[in-house]
Formats: structure tokens, sequence, C-alpha cells
């Protein structure tokens, strides 16, 4: 049990209606206690709070019984009603007794009807001013409180004693039940003013009454008697029998309370010394409260508290206890061996329990509707209803200004173009903190990096920096051009006239002798202790380094404290302006920043430098600082600090927009707006190829918040795959990120058939990929199949025994066919990125993936899976050098901050965007199509359990030939993709063209068994560096030889991985580790290069990047150029190393990168693919010329390949253009 | 919108979605919860969880970084921890510090670490702090006078997240807010709202990142009471505002705010949900209804 609280009276009791009920206990008539007083007395108590009476009147009569009204509009804490022996009924202002000690003053009324004594007091439940009241000699009276008037309820059937029972009927008002100490209970009808039906039960008397508190026609009644302490219920439509018979009681049952809120719950109590709970509806007993020490005379639930209720027993205790006890048995509370300790504890113990036969709950406990939330913009409705309960999930859009911005984002990520949403935004009216960004960063996108911080920079700087910045342009043919005739002449200085060498002890002839006698180091020490620094200069000028040191360091040490000049000098001549950064006047910040543009470019501190002039210029706090600081560190490439300012200001934003009336919109979608201009701002500014993410995470915890934030407000609104994209933005090691990317990629796995039709449908293939689709790639759709799926034609025709002369033939027909269609290789672009969303999966989805109905191509899976390309490595490194083939954009390139740019990687791809001759063709097809990869790198989830092992173990070799290491190792990962891109392979309308053939080809692929691998076993082994040695040789290579000139794919690209693993997977991955895979990366060079991805990053472009070829060689492999080319390769190689070591350093950059370019043209020729024989020999001569030295006629022939042979030039031709350019000018 | 019928053999009184919302959780009188796993249109009964031994009230799935893990609470004034491991569900744990019907429980901001809050008929609530030891540390604590129907957390604090609040409803009517007092190591009353003229059905603290705190407080008085603080440990006091002057056709049983806090969901009695939101002049609106 658990005990509330305990009053000592021997007394009638009521309860209040207030939601923590008061109870008012009037001494009990007819009853002695120990000390025989015979005052009375009327106490209110809050049992819940106090020991002590909150109030107590003494009063001359004794109760019989006490009510309490619910409060009304006159007595707010209702009317207290007590019945005397007297037969006189009082009436109390409930809340004025409260404050009143004065009982009199509180007093209502008093009604003295009753003849003897009145028993029974009850206030009527619906209409609360009207008071029942019945007594000795079948006296009854019902009362009107509010004015006092009274009568009779008619004519009783039979003639009453003792009415010691009185109920009224719940939901009719002019219907009460009596009952007493005739053997019957009497039902009567104050309209019809009569008594209108009696209740008997044979055996038993009917002594006390309660009506069902829901159903009028239902009451229930018990027995006094202890013969047979019976509770019957009843229902009046069939009054001659009870319904039910509760039998529990040992004597005489005295008092009922039928609960108001749960009609399955009645109270009883009696002379047993009990309470009993039962379920009146199904006879059940459900439990037995303590026993008190004497007879419960009554018994009563708390009216708006039913948890809690009330027992009074003669033995001057009243109970207040709840109504469930769910602490263990005392049993288990008393466990002592010891039986003195037993007994010590049990008498200490509260050992009296309840007894539950039956536990039950009562129903306001029992919530019947529940509605939730879940991920995703879902919500769970449970429904319980008559006909059933039900669980119900929907989807819900809360937010328009969600939908909106989404459907912005979306396009602008789609074509990564934020161009024209920057535009937007630029042009609203509204100016706010941050508004002037949206111009900076259109700037930015259309001028890079640097053209924020030009801007600031005053005018006359501004050209001179713009020659610096051109000098380190490398396109800048003129300058190459003038290189040879740049050397300044200066007339020599020679002197004229006698003088003497007279040794007069001065410091001057000390010198002079010192430097006769060859001892220039003495003399400079002379010079420097003697304060002739500019003596010392002069000498130092010829001396050794360490001479120089030491003058310079003298004559800083000496000036630099008190000459500016001296101080930048210092500067300049150590090449680093980090002093001037961080010491010179920040109010002069314009000018240092022209220095770091002067001095720091295309160094490693030149991000350094702008940041830490952004930071000071930040804490500067002078006006604009804020503005000039992001400028800086755009410049800086410092994509966290500033995401730092743009997340600081996220809260003005919200505030300025919680300002912008508008009807429609809540303060949530106030807030949204705001991370939306934030997060569009970082997107943009990422968007464009300087933003780095830099190598400390954790300084991005900010912008990972908000990133978050909106990411959960799309998916909330269902947009599942544009926060993928948008997180994709962020690295996983930012605090945060991994695990708010898997919950939505996990979410997506399960939605995947809901979204996905709906996610390909919206992304970019839609025009990108269906224009040239239409045009110029149907014509190669023949080809497609068989080079698309790569391997599966080889499995093919091995099964059937056919010869391989099919197939080469097929490949050269492939490659001619798709001659005229080639610039329109992009269509794989496009699937790329419409895989994009789904990127990030998990191991754990893979798994779910395997009952992915996709039997068929195992063998391809395996080979498909690709390793993810970091994107912003891939993003990074090719954005500036792609604008350069291109030759459309005459735009000098973009530094990157990644001083290593051009990775082998970034050549190959950027050839193959620019390459467009017939015969790469083929290869490039075999990208084209990209339904292969789905299905392909589909199956391989299915095949593939993570651990790398498993791929080697299930698929035929080839699999592992063609999927590179790495590719295994991140199977997983890219399983999840595979499993969304899948289904699309089937239902997108642009893949059709191609999927068909290729998906029924796979499959019979797939149908081909282990055998062969077996085939291809004699397969020469291609030297492939990239791809370990694990790797059995590509299947491909049996043929390549034999085909010779036709389908040899781009040496540049290591491995037959390349083949097969198609751009559009690739492309898939791209968020991944940014920064720190390049190493990664360069592994995963003898992977296939992304072009797609560049063509994604940069749409604005060369309109085709064709697909990345197969290549037959790896990279850097030389041994396979053919006799004619030779002099191609001898020639340039020569060449290179000579210049290599005449050319002014601060060009060696761009020797470097000719040198890249041209090792793509080796690889070609290794490869002998792409080039033309007679591009070929036209190259040789123009060699020849180089040879000797006839840089006019090379030139000559360099540009006539160009123009000839337009198609397969690519950035090899600008390598040797430049060569020929810089051979020219170093060897005039 | 998937739609599961006859997935209990009594009244069902939660669903609850996990973390991802791929699996669903109900609980019922027929005294046991059920995991389906839901998958576009289609779900699919995984696992019946038996263990109560009484009603069970409600479920929480615990953030995933402490693996799959559900609370229950049930009439027989337990909470129960569940646990899957493998595909293979199984009670990992028991709070049973109650006296009566455990009503609700919640689980913590996952930031405090796997922390439980339970309330209880009793009149108690509890906080349970489940160890990486596999012991519990809790704390118990008298929230309301008698019948504590609802608790739940505070979004954690931004600068500070020993600053750990709830807020409870209960039978007195009242809402009231609790804070950690590190002094006295356990949860001290902070505020206590007054405004409905029944019992506190339900509350429910917005994770909105909003700068004001928004609570809902659904209450058998037919009335849903939003109450806001621009400050909360501060100066201000709470205001209260109704959601809507009208009184709901019946009892307001639950409050809950979508994940991102802008949203409130009322279920009422009359088993209609209706959705709310608030308008930028910090009237609430309807949002419209879930169709059932």
């Amino acid at each position: 049990m658990v005990k509330l609280r305990e009053v000592a009276e021997t007394a009638t009791f009521a309860w209040s209606y207030d939601s923590m009920p008061l109870m008012a206990t009037g001494t009990l008539a007819g009853a002695m206690d120990d000390t025989f007083s015979s005052e009375s007395a009327l106490q209110l108590w809050d049992v819940f709070s106090k020991d002590t009476p909150l109030a107590k009147f003494s009063l001359d009569n004794k109760f019989t019984s006490l009510a309490w009204s619910k409060p009304s509009a006159k007595y707010e804490k209702g009317l207290l009603a007590g019945a005397f022996e007297n037969g006189a009924i009082q009436l109390w202002n409930s809340s004025s007794l409260l404050d009143n000690p004065d009982l009199t003053a509180s007093s209502v009324a008093e009604y003295k009807k009753h003849t003897e004594s009145a028993l029974q007091v009850k206030f009527n439940p619906l209409q609360g001013h009207i008071l029942g009241s019945s007594g000795t000699k079948g006296e009854i009276f019902i009362w009107d409180t509010n004015k006092g008037s009274s009568f009779s309820p008619g004519q009783a059937m039979s003639p009453m004693d003792k009415v010691s029972s009185f109920s009224w009927n719940n939901s009719q008002s002019h219907i009460f039940a009596s009952a007493g100490n005739t053997s019957y209970t009497s039902i009567w009808e104050l309209k019809a003013k009569r008594e209108v039906l009696q209740l008997s039960y044979s055996g038993s008397n009917l002594s006390v009454v309660e009506w069902h508190p829901t159903e009028s026609t239902k009451l229930v009644t018990a027995s006094d008697s202890d013969g047979a302490p019976v509770i019957l219920t009843w229902d009046l439509r069939k009054h001659t029998t009870p319904e039910l018979v509760l039998k529990g009681h040992r004597k005489g049952v005295l008092s009922l309370d039928w609960c108001k809120q749960d009609p399955s719950l009645l109270l009883s109590s009696g002379k047993d010394d009990s309470t009993i709970l039962w379920n009146p509806l199904t006879g059940q007993k459900l439990c037995e409260y303590p026993s008190l020490p004497n007879w419960v005379h009554e018994t009563k639930f708390a009216p708006k508290l039913p948890e809690v209720f009330a027992s009074a027993s003669f033995d001057k205790k009243i109970l207040v206890q709840s109504l469930q006890d769910t602490s263990p048995p005392v049993s288990a509370k008393v466990n002592s061996a010891n039986e003195d300790d037993f007994w010590n504890q049990l008498s200490s113990t509260d050992t009296q329990q309840p007894v539950f036969e039956v536990k039950q709950a009562p129903t306001w406990l029992q919530r019947p509707v529940s509605a939730t939330f879940g991920f995703g913009g879902k919500i769970v409705v449970t429904i319980n209803e008559q006909k059933g309960s039900y669980i119900k999930i929907s989807e819900f859009k809360a937010s328009k200004a969600v939908e909106e911005a989404a459907r912005k984002l979306d396009s602008a990520i789609q074509s990564s173009n934020f161009k024209q949403l920057c535009e937007a935004r630029a042009e609203a009216t509204e100016k706010y903190t941050g508004s002037n960004d949206w111009t900076a960063l259109r700037d930015l996108i259309d001028n890079g990096k640097l053209s924020l911080i030009k801007k600031l920079i005053p005018e006359e700087k501004n050209d001179e920096d713009k020659q610096v910045v051109d000098e380190t342009s490398v396109d800048d043919e003129d300058f190459f051009a003038s290189l040879g005739k740049e050397k300044d002449i200066v007339a020599d200085f020679v002197p004229s006239g006698e003088f003497t060498l007279a040794n007069d002890g001065s410091f001057e002839s000390q010198t002079a002798e010192k430097l006769l006698a060859g001892k220039n180091e003495e003399a400079l020490e002379q010079c420097i202790k003697d304060d002739h620094i500019l003596e010392a200069l002069v000498i130092a000028l010829n001396g050794s380094e360490s001479m120089k040191k030491k003058v310079k360091n003298a004559y800083f040490s000496k000036y630099s404290s008190k000459s500016t000049l001296a101080r930048v000098l210092y500067s300049v001549s150590n090449g680093n302006v980090g002093d001037i950064v961080q010491n010179a006047d920040i109010g002069s910040w314009k000018v240092i920043a022209s220095s770091v543009l002067a001095h720091s470019q295309g160094k490693p501190e030149f991000n350094e430098n702008f940041v830490k002039l952004g930071d000071r210029l930040l804490e500067s706090k002078s006006s604009d600082a804020r503005d000039n600081a992001i400028a800086c560190y755009i410049a800086g490439d410092a994509l966290d600090k500033v995401s730092a300012i743009w997340v600081s200001e996220l809260e003005n934003l919200e505030s300025f927009f919680l300002k912008q009336e508008d009807e429609s919109s809540t303060p949530a979608d106030a807030r949204f707006k705001a991370l939306e201009e934030t997060i569009e701002k970082v997107l943009a500014y990422q968007s464009t190829n300087s933003a780095t993410i830099g190598s400390s995470p954790e300084s991005l915890q900010g912008l990972g918040h908000a990133y978050r934030e909106y990411a959960e407000a799309l998916v909330n609104n269902g947009h599942f795959d544009l926060a993928n994209k948008i997180l994709e933005k962020i690295p996983d090691t930012v605090p945060g990120m991994r695990l708010e990317k898997e919950r939505i990629s996990k979410s997506l796995s399960k939605k995947q058939n809901a979204v996905k039709p709906k996610a390909y449908g919206g992304i970019s293939q839609a025009s990108s990929y269906a224009a040239p689709q239409a045009q110029g790639y149907t014509p190669v759709t023949p080809a497609a199949p068989a080079n698309g799926t790569g391997v599966s034609p080889h499995s093919k025709s091995n099964n059937q025994a056919a010869p391989f002369n099919p197939y080469s033939a097929a490949a050269s027909r492939a490659g001619s066919v798709a001659t005229p269609v080639s610039s329109k290789a992009p269509a794989a672009v496009p699937t790329g990125l419409a895989a994009n969303p789904y990127a990030p999966r998990t191991a754990l989805d893979s798994l779910k993936l395997q009952k992915s109905p996709q039997p068929g191509h195992p063998s391809l899976a395996s080979s498909m899976t690709p390793p993810p390309p970091p994107k912003t490595a891939i993003k990074k490194d090719v954005g500036g050098w792609n604008d350069l083939p291109s030759t459309l954009s005459s735009q000098p390139p973009k530094k990157t901050s990644v001083p290593s740019v051009p990775s082998a990687y970034n050549f190959h791809a950027i050839q193959e965007q620019n390459n467009t001759p017939p015969i790469s063709r083929t290869p490039s097809q075999q990208f084209g199509v990209p339904p292969p990869p789905r299905t392909l790198s589909n199956t391989s989830v299915s095949k593939t359990t993570p651990p790398p092992p498993a791929n080697s173990v299930h698929q035929p070799p080839r699999s592992n030939k063609y999927g590179p290491p790495s590719s295994v190792v991140q199977s997983p990962q890219l399983a999840g993709k595979a499993e969304l891109s899948t289904p699309s392979s089937g239902r997108n309308t642009p893949f059709n063209p191609y999927a068909p053939k290729v998906n029924s080809q796979s499959i019979e692929s797939a149908k081909i068994p282990q055998a062969s691998p077996k085939i291809y076993a004699g397969a020469p082994p291609v030297a492939s560096p990239g791809v370990s040695a694990a790797m059995p040789p590509p299947p491909r290579n049996p043929y390549a030889p034999k085909q010779g000139d036709i389908a040899s794919p781009a040496p540049g690209i290591p491995s037959a991985a390349s083949n097969i693993i198609p751009p559009p997977v690739t492309n898939i991955i791209p968020p991944a580790a940014p920064q720190t895979v390049p190493s990664a990366y360069n592994h995963a060079e003898s992977v296939p290069p992304p072009p797609p991805s560049f063509k994604a990053q940069s749409p604005a472009a060369s309109p085709a990047p064709p697909a990345p070829p197969a290549p037959k060689y790896p990279p850097g492999d030389r041994s396979h150029i053919p006799e004619s080319a030779q002099p191609i390769y001898q020639v340039l190689t020569s060449e290179l190393e000579k210049l290599k070591t005449k050319i002014p350093e601060k060009f060696s950059k761009h020797l470097a990168d000719s040198e890249k370019r041209i090792n793509i043209l080796f690889d070609h020729l290794n490869n002998e693919d792409l080039l033309s024989e007679q591009t070929i020999q036209e190259l040789v001569s123009l060699c020849e010329a180089m040879a000797k030295s006839d840089y006019a006629t090379a030139a000559a022939l360099q540009n006539q390949i160009a123009l000839e042979h337009v198609g397969e030039c690519g950035d090899w031709m600008v390598g040797v253009r430049r060569l020929v350019t810089m051979a020219e000018a170093v060897n005039q | 919108m998937v739609t599961i019928g006859n997935a209990h053999d009594d009244l069902i009184h939660d669903a609850v979605l996990d973390y991802y919302g791929k699996r669903l959780a109900t609980c019922s009188s027929d005294k046991t919860i059920k995991i389906f796993e839901v998958d576009g249109e289609n779900h699919k009964l995984v696992e019946t969880l038996k263990g109560h031994d009484g009603p069970v009230w409600q479920v929480a799935w615990a953030h995933p970084k402490f693996g799959v893990i559900l609370a229950s609470c049930s009439y027989d004034g337990k909470a129960l921890i569940w646990k899957e491991e493998n595909g293979v569900w199984s009670n990992i744990a028991e709070h049973g510090v109650h006296q009566a019907s455990v009503n609700s429980v919640s689980w913590a901001p996952s930031e405090y670490g796997a922390v439980l809050l339970c309330t209880s008929s009793d009149g108690k609530a509890s906080v349970v702090e489940f160890m990486e030891d596999g012991s519990q540390k809790t704390m118990v604590f008298q929230a309301h006078a008698i019948g504590a129907n609802a608790g739940s957390w505070a979004p954690p604090h931004k600068d500070n997240i020993k600053e750990r609040r709830f807020v409870t409803g209960g039978c007195d009517n009242l809402v009231k807010i609790w804070k950690f007092d590190p002094q006295v190591n356990n949860y001290v009353e902070e505020a206590v709202l007054a405004g409905h003229t029944d019992w506190v059905r339900d509350v429910a603290w917005s994770s909105s990142l909003l700068s004001k705190s928004y609570i809902a407080s659904a209450s058998q008085d037919r009335t849903v009471l939003i109450w806001t603080n621009d400050t909360v440990g501060g100066t201000s006091p709470w205001k209260k505002q109704l959601l809507t002057e009208e009184k709901f056709p019946d009892v307001c049983w639950r409050a809950s705010w979508s994940l991102s806090g802008n949203v409130l969901a009322i279920s009422g009695g009359d088993n209609k949900v209706t959705l709310w939101k608030e308008n930028l002049s910090g009237k609430w609106e309807s949002a419209g209804e879930v169709d059932q």
C-alpha cells in the first residue's frame, strides 16, 4: 500500500473537487472513541501535504454525513453540506471556511426539516445546487440550495424506515436511488414525483446503492448483512435479477463508491474491516487493500483524483492511500535470517500491502491516441477505435520556405552553378549584414579568388599586381616570346683617373689594404664594425652567401627599428612578407595585401599571410573590417574563417528575417531562411575551386552545426537527396557530421523505392544528358553495349568459343561510328551527377541491399567498384586546369592552393576532355554508357561484403583486374550508392537507349561461370604499376596487340580497370575525404580518372568532356612507343632535360607543367591511341626541327598540327607548344 | 502512407520511429512491445518484446550511438531497457524505483550520455544514468504531489551541457521545470507553471534551435498551453499562451513537436491529430490535420 496520510478521527468525510483535493471530516455520530468525547468537530485537511488540519471548527452536534459540491460561480470551492444526528442540515461556503475562523461566518444555510436524524446528504452531480437528503422515518428531501426551497420526492411505494443510502443518477438529474434498512432499493423519478421501481434480491437485503458513472440504467447495490455480504450489479431494463454478484466481503458491506472516471473500478468497504476494489463490469475482484482495525464505514475516491481514495474506520482512523502500488512485496523487503531481526524489521516496515489479484490499469492512464514525429517529416499516429487499433505513418511537409529554398538550391547544386543564385541574391533590395557578400561571391565565381582583394586595393597598386600575377601566368605566350629578349642591358661603369693607395691608418686605407690583400671577409668585418654598411654591401655583393647575410643582418639590426624602408626591405629581401603582415599598421592593410600579392604568391605562406591579415582586420574592428577580412580569407582559401564569420551572423540574420512581416511565415521559417542564406553562401563559395576545407575539421564545427540543422530541416520536409548532397560538402571529420550523413543515408536507403525515381527525374541529366543523347550519341548506341559492359562481350564470346576477331571488329566499328559524336560524350557525366545524392552509404545498407533483386551481374559488379575519388580533391586540382585546355577561356588559370596542381591524374582527365579523335572514341564510349555501372555496382553490393577478400573469393579474376585494390576497400561505401542508382537504370528514360542491351549482356555475362578467368590466364600480364600484382592481367590485353591502333585505350590511364570503372560511379563519390585524399589518390591514379566530375564541377567549361578511354598501358610506360614515334619521344625528352637546367627558376613550374603535358603525349604514343599516323609523322618533323634548333619551323608545324588535327590535340599539344616557345627563348 | 492494423491485441498507446525513421516500436495494453521495420510503403513485424506485467504506456529509442536501445514503461511500475544485437532482442536492464505506474520515458539529449527520465503515478520523477560499465546511477524525487504524467528534456544548452533541464506535467494540473543542481547532485524545481485546470497529460519541450524556448502542455482540460521563455534560467518568467482560444472537443492527450521543433501535433481524445505552427506575430495557427 502506498499510504499517503492517516487522519486520526472517527469521522465521516468528503472530498473537494479541487485538483489537489481537500478533505473535510465531521465527527461521526453514533460512534464512541477511546476518549468518550461528545465533542464534535468539522475539520478541513490537505492530506497531501500536512498532518494537521487546515481549519477546525467545534460544533454541538455530530455528523452523520458530509457532502462537497462542485465549484460554482457563487462558491468557488463549492458548498460543504453536513447532515446531523439532530436532523439538521448545514451548508457552508467552503472557501470561507478556509479563511474564516468563525464557523457561523461561513454558514450559508441551515435546513431543519428532518424530524429525527438526517442520515445522508448528496449533491446532484448534474445540477450542483440541488442537494438530496435522507433520514429516518423514510424522510427524503430535495433541496434547492440557491433558493433554499425543498420538496419531497413524492409518494413511496411502501413505507420506509431508515434511509441511510442515497445516490443520484449520474446522467439523469431527476433520478435517484435510496436504500436503507428495508430489504429493497428504491428508484425515484422527480418529474413523476414518485418511487418508480424497487429492486430486491432474495436472501439478501440491499442496503447500499450507487449509480453507474455514465450509464443511466445501471447501478450497484450492496448488503450490510453479514450473512450474505454481496454486491450486486443491476440493469434497470432487466430489474428482476442482478447482472453480476460480486462476492468477496466476509461481512456486511457498508459503503460503495463507483469511480466516476473509470466505470470498471468500484470500491467497497464493510464490517470485515476491509476495502476492496472491484471491476463491476466483469465482476472481478481486483484488489483487497489492507484491513483497518475496525469496521470501515465509508470509502470514497477523490472525485478529481481517483488515483487516491480514503477509507474511514470506526477505529479513529481515516486512511488516505493510492489506488496503485507496485512496490515489491513485504517479504522482499524483510529478508533476515535472524529471527529477532526479522520481527524487528517487520515491525519497522509497513507490512500492510494491498493484494492485487488482477492488475487492471485505470482508463485514465490509457492514452487512446498518440502522434509522434519521426525523422524525415514523418508523423506516426496510433488510433484506437471500436473497430480496432491501428498505426498510421504519414508524411508531412511543414514549411513552404523549405520547399522554395530546396528547389532553388537543388538546381544550383545540380548545375554546380551558383552564379545565378548569387545574382538573384545580390539583386535583392533588402540590405542587411552580409547582403553584400552575394556581390562578392558573384565576382568570386567570375573572376577567381583574388578578385575580391584586388578590388579593394587601390588602382595603381592594382596594375603592379597585375604584372606580378601575369608573370606567373602559365598561358601568357607573349611573355614567353619576349623571354629571350628580356635581358636588360646596362652599360658597365668604367672608372678613370688616378688614385693613391697610401696607408694612412684611416678606415678607408685599412679596408682597402685588406681588400687588396684579398681578405674580403676581414674587410667586410671592418666595414660593419665601423658602420660603413654601404661599403660592406658592395664587398658582399661579390662575396659568399654568408657574407651577404652578415651585412644584411648588420643593416637590419641597425635600421629596421627606425626606418620603415629598412623594415620593408627586410621582408622583401627575405622574400617573406610575414613580418609586414604580422606587424605593419593594420590601417594600411591594403598595402599589406598588395605586398602579399607581390611577394608571397605561389608560396606556401601565401594563404597563411592572407588569413593572418584577415584575422588582424577583424580584430581591428574598423569599419568594413568584416568585408575586408572576408576578402582576405577568400584570397587565403580559408573556408573555415569565412564560414565562421557567416555562421556567427546567423542569429542576426534570423532576427532580420523575423522582422520581415510575412503572414505565412513562422519563426522557424525565419531561422531556416537565415540558415539558408548562410549555407548558400558557403556552398557558393565552395563551388569556386579555391575554397578548401583546411586541415583542421574542428575549425568547421560551427559550420557543421549549421549544415546539420539545415540538412535536417530539408530532410524533415522530405528532401533527403538534397540534404545528402549538401552534407557531402562537409567532410566526415567535422564533429557530428558522420552520424548525420549516416542518418540521412540510412533513412534514404529505406526510402529508395519512393525517392529514387523522383530524385532521378529531377536531376540534371534531364537537360544535359537527354540532349546529347538525342542528337549525337544515339548513333553510337550499337557499339555501346559492347564497350559499355567491357567485360561482358568477352565473356560472351568466350563462352561461345567465338574467335576474337568479332570483337575487335566491333570495337573498330564502334570507334569509327563514334567519331562524329565524340564531343557529345558528356552524356556520362550527368549520370554520375544523378547518382551523387546517394553517395554516402554504410555497410549496413549494403547488407540490406542483398535483398535487392539484381541477380544478374556479379562479375561486373566487382569490377565496377572504383575507389571513391574525393570530390573536393578532384575539384580543387582540376579546377584551374579545367579552364585552361578548353582554350575557350583566355583567362589565366586559377592558382589553386595546392601547389602540386596537375597530378597525372588530372591530366588524363583533361586530355580526355580535349581530345576527341575518332579512336579515342571507343573507350570513351564505354564510359558513356551509363547503365552498366549501376547494375554493376549494385551487384557488387550484394556480392561484396565489406572485407576486401570477399571480392576476390566471389568474383572471377577479371573482376580483380578491373577493380583496383582501393576499390575493393571502398566497396561498402559504394555499395550504398549503387543501391540507389540501381533501380534508375531501368526506370530512367535517359538511360533507356543503352540500358536494355547492356543489361541483357551483363546478365549473360553473369551467367558465364568462372571459366573466363582461365581463358584469360594466358594473357600477357601488362605492367600496371598502380594496380597491384594481385591483379590478374586485364582480359582485354589479349586483344590489344592485335587491335593495333584501333581500340587501344589511352596509355595514360592505368590498368584495364579504368575501362570498366565508369565515370558515373566515380562521380558518385564526390564528397568523401577532401584534403586527406590526394595521397590516396595518387595511388588511385591508376584508377580511372573521373572526367565527368569535371563536368559536374564546372559546367561552364567546354561542353563535352568525353569519358575516359581505356588505357592499355599504365601511364609512364614508354616501352611500347612504336618505332615511328620514337624520335618524338627522344627529342622532346632531351629538350625537356636541356630546358630544366636553363630555365629561370620562376618558370620552372611552367616547365614542369609542360613536361606533364608532354608525358600525356607519350602515354598516347605508348598506347598507340588517339594520334593518327599522320599526326605522328608531323610531330616527328616538328621534333626534327627542334633538334636542329629550327624553332620557327617547329612552331609552324605545331600550328599546323593544331589546326589540322584538332580532334587529337589536347593538353599535350599545349605542352608541345610551350616547349617550343621556351626552347626558343632559352636557346637564343 | 503506411497503415499497420491489428498490431496488438489491445489498445495501442504509443508508436515511435527510431533515429533513422526505419524502425517503429509500438506498445500496448496487451503488455507487449512490437518492433516493425518500415520500408517505403511496406512494413514487417520483426520482434515482439514481452516482459512487462501490465499495459505498456510509452517507448523511446535511445540515440544510436549507444546501440539499438529501446526503453519502455508500464503500469507495472517499471521501465525496461531493451537492446538488439545481431538481430536478437533482449531485456538488458530494469528500472524499478517507482511505486506506481511509470507513465513516461524519455532519453536525454545524447550529449549527456545514456540518461533516461521516467515519470510515475506515484508523483515521482526519476533520472537513471546507464553507465558504460553497466551500472546505473539513479536520482528520484517528488515531482508532483500525485501523478506525474509526462516528462520532456530541454534541448542541450548551447554553451554548457552541464545545464540540464526538463519539464514534467502532473495530475496536480501543474507544469514544472527542473534543473540539475550539481551541489545537491539532483534535480531541483526551477519553475512551477500554473495554468491548466485539470490534469496535465503531456508536456513537450521543443528541440527548436530558435532563441526562444518552447514548451507545449496538453491537458485534460481540453486546452494546450504554449510556454515560452527568452532566457531560460535567466530572470524572465515563462509566458503562457493558449494554443487556441477555443477548447478542443476532447481531452488533449499528447503534444509532440516535429524534429525541427517548429510544428506541434496535438492528439485529441476524439482521435483527431491537429497540427499547429507559430506565425511571425507569435500567434499559433492551424497547420492542418493528420488524415486518418
